[in-house]
């Protein structure tokens, strides 16, 4: 462990000018599974904010909502962190869940770690679907240095219809002899609006309407059903008493019983 | 019950299992069931997420915690998949997850992801645990023998009740089995379900929304989550037009936009 601490000391001083060289120098990706996402992986400072339920939305997995693939001897906590005790010569993985709704774009992911060696740790988030087939959405690995988060993005992953199919994070740790350590993964998301249909509900909101595909996300959310047969009346005044059907509905307000 | 003599044998075939696993895993996966030629169920027209409203929380088999520590660490990604028992069991083993939904929710369908060889093996559950730690079933759904793909219970119409003082949890139940060649996997469990306003109240909080309003519901729904205080005294003005203004502040304080310094 002091070694460790000592370890990272000076790589946390060394850190921004080796990520800078990395970013030079590699700006293919070292990882062998396609399509990789492009370096450079750094420091953001200037990260997009939360904001509500449609702007940027930071979910924050803890490396101890982590679990490992087989081996007894990996499920270790140290300085609030997951690592290997016993890496020498095999491979250690680790993976979380991932819920995220269908139509979110996934913008930034960062993992909070520290590593001995260039690209010892690597990260990886996977699609399954029902027959078990997996698809990379994005992997990288991760430069030495001491404590620090590394991002990757802006990465414009979109999440496809969700049912059936399930997210997964995964942090792998190839064979060392160091201890390599990583304390979170956060994935920056927003939600987006369906794009719009092929062909228009309501006679008077036709496909060339400015407002065509908000409406029609509207209607097929049950939010609205239209003002009278066919019709959504996009020009009429909106009274307070129908907004408040419009808000209730959207945001499903249900209060304890 | 379990006898001394059969948890010495427990024991060592565990062992044996161990090593087998350690040094041979490929082999296993090997001997895995071949894909189902027809599914059993989903694939095709299943529903989807939309907004805040409908929504498909799905839970993957890694956060899933077994009852018995010696199947935790049994989750294969790479080549199976998912989670599994790696022995035979002479009882049943459950995995257990954390299910996080709003009250007023209506739960609407619950699927398990797994591939099995043997009839009505993997069950999954959705239970409710009160704060005396009486437990109820609200849904399951087992699988029937076949190859990877995701098996639904649905339609469903569960009501997720005021989650004070309640919790619920998913399980997954693997059935006994005696042969260590059978592999159960499950690889994630979903759950459909759909936010609801809440019933109207039985007396009304604005003079000019009494309770015969076709908008009551809505208008005390958006009054008791704070959205709107009225547009005077005991009044919502429900007639009157909308300003641009008035909807940025409904909106704004409905959607909870707050962004950081």
């Amino acid at each position: 462990m002091s070694r460790n601490r000592r370890w990272g000391t000076v790589a946390n001083l060394e850190a921004g000018v080796l990520i800078a060289v990395l970013n030079l120098v590699r700006p293919g990706g070292v990882a062998a599974e396609s399509p990789t996402v492009a370096f450079p992986l750094s420091r953001i400072r200037t990260l997009p904010k939360e904001f509500g339920v449609q702007d940027e939305t930071r979910t924050v997995i803890s490396a101890l909502a982590f679990n490992m693939q087989s081996y007894f001897d990996y499920d270790t906590l140290g300085n609030l962190a997951r690592y290997c005790t016993n890496c020498q010569s095999l491979v250690s993985e680790y993976y979380a869940t991932l819920d995220l709704p269908a139509g979110a774009v996934i913008d930034y992911i960062g993992v909070n770690n520290t590593t001995s060696s260039d690209g010892v740790l690597g990260f990886a988030l996977y699609q399954r679907d029902r027959n078990a087939a997996k698809n990379v959405l994005a992997n990288f690995s991760f430069p030495a240095h001491g404590w620090d988060t590394d991002f990757a993005g802006p990465l414009a992953i979109l999440v496809p219809n969700h049912s059936d199919k399930e997210l997964v994070l995964n942090v792998e740790q190839a064979a060392s002899p160091d201890f390599q350590y990583f304390a979170w993964v956060e994935i920056w998301w927003h939600r987006t609006v369906s794009p719009p249909p092929a062909t228009a509900s309501f006679g008077d909101v036709p496909t060339g309407h400015p407002f065509f595909q908000f409406i029609e996300a509207l209607r097929a959310s049950g939010i609205t059903a239209g003002c009278g047969v066919a019709k959504y009346c996009p020009d009429s005044p909106l009274t307070r008493g129908q907004m408040a059907v419009f808000l209730a509905k959207a945001l499903g307000l249900h209060y304890p019983f | 019950m379990v006898t001394r003599s059969g948890m010495v044998k427990r024991r060592l075939l565990r062992a044996v299992a161990c090593a087998a696993v350690l040094v041979a895993p490929a082999a296993r996966f090997l001997a895995q069931p071949a894909a189902a030629s027809a599914p059993v169920s989903g694939g095709t027209a299943r529903p989807k997420e939309f907004g805040l409203r409908d929504r498909i929380t799905v839970i993957s088999a890694t956060s899933f915690i077994p009852s018995n520590r010696y199947y935790n660490t049994f989750y294969y990604f790479s080549a199976s998949f998912g989670r599994f028992v790696p022995f035979d069991i002479v009882d049943p083993v459950s995995y257990y997850a954390a299910l996080d939904i709003p009250a007023g929710a209506i739960i609407d369908s619950i699927g398990i992801n797994s591939t099995t060889d043997q009839d009505q093996v993997l069950t999954a559950r959705i239970l409710q645990r009160d704060y005396q730690a009486n437990v109820e079933t609200l849904a399951s759904v087992t699988s029937t023998v076949h190859g990877w793909t995701t098996d639904y219970s649905d339609p469903l119409s569960i009501s997720v009740a005021d989650q004070l003082d309640k919790e619920l949890v998913l399980q997954v139940e693997q059935a006994a089995s005696s042969n260590f060649s059978h592999d159960e996997y499950f690889a994630w469990v979903e759950v459909q379900w759909h936010r609801t306003v809440s019933p109207p109240p039985a007396t009304a909080t604005f003079n000019d929304v009494p309770t015969t309003h076709p908008f009551f519901q809505f208008v005390e729904a958006l009054k008791a989550s704070g959205i709107t205080g009225g547009c005077g005294v005991a009044t919502y003005c429900p007639d009157s037009p909308l300003t641009r203004g008035q909807m940025a502040v409904f909106l704004a304080k409905a959607l909870g936009l707050h962004w950081a310094n």
